[in-house]
């Protein structure tokens, strides 16, 4: 079993990738060490150039996925894709084995959720293939605002696309072991109904055409358990969400290359937009807690990358099908929320340690939870460096001593100490910043690759704004990065968080101090101490502070629209998915800004729980559901919630009484009805208001 | 229109009466019924039975007794429509509303609402069709976790993280340990 491991995952394409891989840690590395070594051994270089090597071992990793991607690229060489095995199907006469879509939602705003499901929906009737998929709404929210809007959101979506029995929805009442909970409960109960399950993100939008794709590729690949699709970011309003969505759509084919190239049928599962074979996947990959507690151990987090090793140690192929255009997701609008998304992700990561060693996995396996940890902990590496460079440059400087080269094995090339520490500097620099580079001359040689960007000279200001934002952010990611990894290395975990989307007006800069005073005194006392060392040491280090001294100004500006749509307007950081949109990512576009009947709003939200109980639709809906999940043991509300509610306001409520009225059919058609003929002096005045409110709507309307 | 020169002059009060006739009328809109003619009729037509009423009870409140007129004459006309359709009558008012939301009534069968009858067949299929559940019936399965043999390296990990829950000082000895360790290589190396 060992043997066959062994041959299996030495294979020419890694033999190929792991040695240019060693080749590019390699150079750096024997060119810092002899840079030591001429300036005297001493056990702090040592400890120093530990740090390096791993480091750029770290770095040289992500490399030699841009370099093998762009030689693919170039030389159009095929290196084993997915999507080869559907090369000339006639998708028409194809027959389909039944799939799932599922959809976890917690808590995000349900009108761009349905309407990502409703043009997904109708993207999929286009193929003729629609019979084939049902749609699953997976609930796990717990305010009673969005839960009532999602059961009406949802009702609204199957009369309209009269889809009953094919979208579904389901609320949990116990949020268990949160989204893999929550998946583990759909496959339980609906899982043996369906050969394979789509997953995606309460963000994502695949298109019909896709759907049907991986279905067939599934079909025709008995032995692959997952295929993980590479979804684009979209709508991004903000700088930041602009400048991310510009870096995965214009880095990422170069990137995806290199990665599909070395992983194969070893490849990862990220979570969403992928595809999953239903028997295998609850055979093998319900996920056991860890030892220890949270958030260390205890339930697995980041479920993705485990339940990926499962599949692999099952037997079970894993693969990424990177051209699939139609797979979309969203990314957060500001560093708040990207900060706030990585320390989750971090507390999955380093759960992973647990299950590096575990015996079974394949190393590619291994590999993809290394990959994830490192992710994370480089940040603490590269600042302990930093901190150990400080050191060294301090003791240097407090000797008053002149450094006396002595030979080295770069003597050959007749370098000079200071000609050689710039060499090392500027390689480092051009291994952190190859894949943009190669990504670019990609862009160039690629026939019109460019044109979906802007043309060449946009897309080049676009990599220079990205890069110049990149070095901004790259500090203030490494101080938060590592005080992530430390505080769950010592037990501090997170609770469940609902991701914002969209950028609204950005960060207010109060907020944004409020966030990062930390980083920005950490950057006024690196200046400080680099200043007491020597003035070249303060500028060579100045990047590093000022980004930190910076940060509140940064995480500002990167937040706003307001510029995000300035430099849409000068053509600059677009994607092709802007300038020729994908109709399934236009009809989401078209129906999330489609407004609403002008009902009674309170600060601009609908109150859903209060039209729960007034609207005679909405009401009917949440008896109905009522009804169909009502409890023997259900807690019945007090009567005296009833008087409160239609006397003093839903606001004296609070959410767990209104979540038991919103349990209880009876209360609530006792409710809907006092409403209506109670005596308009004795209710609240916001139920006066709201029941005004429609007469407004309807005037409005016509 | 003579009903509502008759109710008028005999009320308490055009106030009264004026109030009745919005709270009739949101009950309408709340339906979303939006055909203006559909909608004075049905509005005139509650108010005069109102007016009728309110002969009997001159003390009660026009638009409270307007409202709940309303409400009746919606159930009245749910018990009809469903029972033409062969639906059951329970909850007749929950049901009823859920039927005309799925069969969207508001856009599609606005001129059927409150009509005595009899309906068109295609409004009866489609009160009939309109249905609404959660999912498909369970088909129960088990996915049940199989256990992981973490290595050497998580067990050795696995047990000292044992040690530390039963024995939490120790934890501390070991957090300040490496803590006091830090500052000795920061020491080591600046001196």
């Amino acid at each position: 079993m060992d043997l066959l491991r062994k041959e299996r995952f030495l294979n020419p394409n890694r033999i190929v990738f792991f040695s240019l891989a060693l080749l590019l840690t390699s150079l750096p590395v024997i060119l810092f060490v002899d840079l030591m070594y001429r300036t005297e051994y001493e056990f702090d270089k040592f400890i120093f150039t530990l740090f390096y090597s791993v480091l750029m071992a770290n770095v040289a990793w992500g490399a030699t996925h841009a370099v093998m991607g762009f030689i693919l690229r170039c030389f159009n060489v095929s290196s084993g894709r997915i999507e080869a095995t559907i090369d000339g199907v006639d998708f028409q006469t194809e027959i389909l084995a039944t799939t799932a879509i599922t959809l976890p939602v917690y808590n995000e705003d349900p009108k761009r959720v349905f309407a990502g499901v409703r043009s997904m929906a109708e993207s999929l009737a286009k193929t003729g293939k629609s019979e084939y998929f049902d749609f699953f709404i997976l609930s796990d929210s717990t305010n009673s605002e969005r839960w009532v809007e999602e059961e009406e959101a949802w009702a609204t979506l199957c009369r309209d696309l009269d889809a009953y029995g094919h979208i579904h929805y389901r609320r949990r009442l116990i949020n268990k072991d949160r989204k893999a909970g929550n998946l583990h409960d759909f496959c339980e109960n609906w899982g043996a109904l369906y050969r394979y399950m789509v997953t995606l993100d309460a963000d994502s939008i695949m298109s019909g055409e896709d759907l049907v794709k991986l279905t067939v590729m599934m079909e025709r690949n008995p032995k692959v358990g997952i295929i993980q699709t590479a979804p684009r970011i979209v709508f991004g309003e903000s700088l930041w969400g602009r400048v991310q969505q510009f870096a995965n759509r214009f880095y990422g084919p170069v990137f995806l290359a290199g990665l599909n190239f070395w992983q194969q049928g070893d490849g990862n599962y990220w979570g969403h937009n992928a595809i999953i074979r239903l028997t295998a996947f609850m055979d093998y990959c319900a996920l056991p807690d860890l030892p220890g507690k949270e958030p260390f151990g205890g339930k697995i987090l980041s479920h993705d990358f485990v339940e990926a090793a499962l599949m692999r140690k099952a037997g079970y192929e894993v693969w990424l099908a990177r051209e699939l255009g139609g797979s979309y997701e969203e990314g957060p609008q500001d560093l708040v929320e990207h900060l706030t998304r990585d320390r989750r992700w971090c507390q999955g990561n380093m759960q992973h340690i647990w299950l590096l060693f575990s015996k079974g996995l394949m190393p590619g396996s291994r590999a993809h939870l290394a990959n994830g940890i490192m992710s994370y902990g480089a940040s603490l590496l590269w600042l302990i460096y930093l901190i150990l460079g400080g050191i060294l440059a301090y003791n240097q400087e407090r000797s008053q001593l002149t450094i006396f080269p002595r030979n080295g094995f770069f003597n050959v090339f007749d370098l000079s100490l200071g000609a050689q520490a710039q060499l090392v500097a500027g390689i480092t620099l051009l291994m952190l910043f190859l894949g943009k580079f190669l990504a670019l001359f990609d862009g160039i040689l690629t026939r019109n690759l460019c044109r979906g960007f802007g043309g060449i000279k946009k897309t080049f200001y676009g990599v220079c704004i990205e890069s110049l934002v990149s070095i901004f952010v790259a500090p203030i990611f490494m101080i938060y990065h590592s005080r992530f990894v430390v505080s769950t290395a010592m037990g501090k975990g997170i609770g469940w968080k609902t991701q914002k989307r969209g950028a609204g007006d950005g960060l207010s800069f109060a907020a944004s101090i409020r966030q990062h005073w930390g980083i920005f005194l950490i950057g006024t006392m690196a200046a400080w101490a680099a200043s007491q060392i020597n003035a070249y040491f303060f500028w060579w280090l100045a990047p590093v502070w000022l980004s930190l001294f910076l940060a509140p100004l940064t995480s500002y500006w990167l937040s706003k629209p307001t510029l995000g749509k300035k430099l849409l307007f000068q053509g600059l950081l677009v994607i092709p998915e802007e300038l020729n949109t994908d109709p399934v990512l236009k009809s989401c576009q078209i129906y999330d800004h489609l407004q609403t009947p002008h009902f009674y709003r309170i600060n601009g939200e609908h109150p859903f729980f209060m039209r729960a109980i007034a609207d005679p639709y909405v009401n009917a809906i949440r008896i109905h559901m009522a009804k169909e999940t009502d409890q023997p043991d259900r807690e019945k509300p007090p009567l005296y919630l009833r008087y409160r509610l239609l006397h003093d306001g839903a606001a004296v409520l609070s959410d767990q009484e209104r979540k038991c009225i919103l349990r209880d059919p009876d209360m609530l058609q006792l409710l809907y009805q006092d409403l209506w003929t109670e005596i308009p002096d004795q209710l609240h005045v916001s139920w006066k208001a709201m029941i005004n409110s429609y007469a407004a709507a309807m005037h409005l309307q016509n | 229109m003579q009903s509502i020169g008759f109710t008028t002059p005999r009320s308490n009060g055009y106030i009264d009466w004026s109030e009745a006739y919005s709270r009739v009328e949101n009950y309408f809109f709340s339906l979303r019924i939006k055909d203006k003619l559909l909608l004075s009729q049905l509005v005139a037509k509650i108010l005069l039975r109102t007016a009728h009423q309110l002969l009997e009870t001159p003390d009660a409140s026009p638009s409270r007794l307007a409202v709940k007129e309303a409400h009746r004459e919606v159930q009245k006309w749910f018990n009809k429509v469903l029972s033409a359709a062969g639906m059951d009558q329970e909850n007749i008012s929950p049901k009823g509303r859920l039927a005309l939301f799925l069969s969207d009534l508001p856009n599609l069968w606005q001129s059927e609402f409150l009509h005595d009858g009899p309906w068109p067949e295609p409004f009866l299929q489609d009160i009939r069709d309109s249905y609404l559940r959660t999912g498909p019936v369970f088909q129960k399965s088990i996915m049940k976790p199989r256990a992981i043999d973490l290595g050497p390296v998580s067990a050795i990990a696995d047990d000292a993280w044992r040690v530390f829950a039963r024995w939490p000082v120790l934890y501390t000895i070991a957090v300040w340990t490496i803590y006091i360790c830090t500052l000795g290589l920061i020491g080591y190396l600046t001196h």
